[in-house]
């Protein structure tokens, strides 16, 4: 399965044509058909986003337990929140971080490598293509995608993937607005710079192979 | 990197479109550098993980706790013991042949008390809303049936997804009623008599009448109410039936007989009337919170006295 744009993701209510806040609102009020829709609509999202953190099932759920639990007991005393996305990805990303540095004290640094999590999949064109060449290609794109940190995949996650603004990456993430537009230009920059060696490998490879 | 072009790269229309190829018509030395962003961007592809459409369920289950009990279902230390027993079985039997031992399936229940309402979500995505005093069964393995079946008693509201497959889904009660549906959002009743009122969509029912089984198609608006094998049809303003999930209740010329069998059918309470008030009628809503609050405002609105002696409850001028 791969990620497009999260359009995907959606599918499965009907009833969703009420938008978030006035969702908000019912459920604030104690509207539990509005709850169970805000929860079937955000439940996939989320736990992408938590799977692509933590790569553990099991901690990703207890977190989403926790934040849908925690949102119910205190639906009367939370604020009319007018960015239904952002808030419960900022309140998801605390529990999670929570969770995860609790878990940290007892590991060596050996994760912070940066090497995992937000990875990327192999374009949605890769089964059907059977030019080699074209195959190389991608597993070197793939790599030098893999080759961001973590930070930066995580911004491109959630800014384009997610339709949350640089604004509201830069709180989920506990960063300056500024940082986040750097993360993100920086990764454009060396996803550019990697698709024009390739452009590159491809004219030498066309070259040697006549 | 401009929100505009985003837009343009993932989910192009017809503005985003002209808008681009006129901005790229003006600027013809910016085209490779268009080009290679668009094609960076859609080249970007995240592993996406999937939750299972029965986790959704579970996990839904735990957070409001309407967790869905299996019937029957063993102690723990009966479980534990039947564990040991399988697996000594198995060791015993694996000597002589390969054995598998499966667990014997049990159907789901979810109930509510009186007064007390739930809101389900299926292990297919479809939202359940059980009104108080009702029971709501599932099949084992449920999914894969070739129909979605569920059994009800009591009263339930139904947001049915639609599936890919047309896996029909099947509403049953006793008295050999079945309502069938693809996806569609409805209200059924099930107590002394049968109510089933179509917010959106087509459903068909099958109602055993005098006559035969018959099959009836109900269009949204409709509604069917059945009693002692015979059924009639007719046109009604939907949220009046659906109004309970909200916690309230929509009254249109209601008498206060009907009012009285909803505070039954909700909470359990019998309330004594004398025979020749019961046909007076009223219109409006009142919010359904508790049986307190409610039958104080039904005493209210027919302007009669509440009055409680020796644990019964009467209604007096």
């Amino acid at each position: 399965m791969l990620a497009k744009p999260l359009k995907d993701l959606d599918r499965g209510t009907k009833d969703q044509s009420l938008d978030d806040s006035t969702l908000w609102l019912s459920f604030k009020k104690g509207n539990d058909l509005a709850y169970s829709i805000l929860y079937k609509k955000y439940v996939h999202r989320l736990f992408n986003y938590g799977m692509h953190t933590s790569k553990n099932k099991e901690l990703v759920l207890d977190c989403l337990q926790e934040l849908f639990t925690i949102l119910w007991d205190r639906r009367e005393r939370l604020s009319e929140v007018t960015c239904v996305n952002y808030y419960l990805f900022k309140s998801f990303r605390r529990l999670l971080m929570n969770r995860l540095t609790v878990g940290k004290k007892f590991l060596i640094s050996l994760s912070d490598r940066d090497s995992y999590g937000f990875d990327f999949a192999p374009s949605t064109e890769e089964a059907l293509i059977e030019e080699e060449w074209e195959v190389e290609r991608n597993r070197r794109i793939r790599n030098s995608l893999n080759g961001l940190t973590k930070r930066q995949r995580e911004a491109i996650f959630l800014k384009f993937f997610n339709q949350l603004s640089y604004h509201e990456v830069a709180a989920i993430m506990d960063l300056h607005v500024d940082s986040v537009y750097n993360l993100i230009s920086k990764s454009i920059d060396i996803l550019r710079k990697k698709l024009k060696a390739d452009a590159i490998f491809f004219f030498l490879a066309s070259y040697l192979t006549l | 990197m401009d929100e505009y072009f985003q837009s343009w790269v993932f989910s192009p229309d017809r503005k985003s479109e002209s808008y681009w190829q006129s901005w790229l018509d003006e600027n013809p030395d910016r085209r490779s550098d268009v080009e290679e962003a668009r094609s960076t961007l859609l080249r970007l592809n995240f592993s996406t993980y999937t939750l299972p459409a029965e986790d959704v369920s579970n996990l839904w289950n735990q957070i409001r706790q309407t967790g869905g009990e299996t019937l029957n279902s063993s102690t723990p230390d009966e479980q534990k013991r039947l564990v040991w027993y399988s697996i000594a079985a198995a060791i015993l039997l694996g000597a002589v042949s390969t054995f598998f031992w499966i667990p014997p399936d049990k159907p789901i229940e979810y109930r509510t008390a009186f007064g007390e309402t739930k809101t389900i979500i299926l292990p297919d995505s479809s939202t359940v809303i059980l009104n108080s005093n009702s029971l709501l069964r599932l099949q084992p393995k449920w999914k894969s049936l070739s129909t979605r079946e569920v059994w009800l008693d009591g009263e339930a509201f139904f947001s049915v997804i639609h599936k890919k497959t047309n896996q029909p889904f099947k509403v049953m009660t006793d008295e050999n009623i079945a309502i069938e549906v693809l996806g569609t959002t409805f209200n059924v009743y099930h107590r002394n008599q049968t109510k089933i009122v179509l917010n959106t969509g087509r459903i068909q029912l099958s109602l055993p009448t005098v006559k035969a089984d018959e099959k009836i198609l109900m269009k949204p608006g409709e509604l069917v109410e059945y009693n002692e094998k015979k059924y009639i049809k007719r046109m009604v303003d939907p949220k009046m039936y659906t109004s309970w999930t909200q916690h309230n209740l929509v009254l249109d010329r209601t008498s206060l007989r009907e009012m009285l069998h909803i505070v039954k059918d909700n909470y359990g309470i019998d309330v004594s009337v004398k025979e020749s008030l019961l046909d007076q009628t009223i219109s409006g809503s009142m919010p359904m919170t508790d049986s307190e609050s409610l039958l104080k405002q039904i005493a209210k609105a027919f302007q009669l006295k509440l009055v409680k002696e020796d644990d019964r409850i009467y209604m007096k001028e």
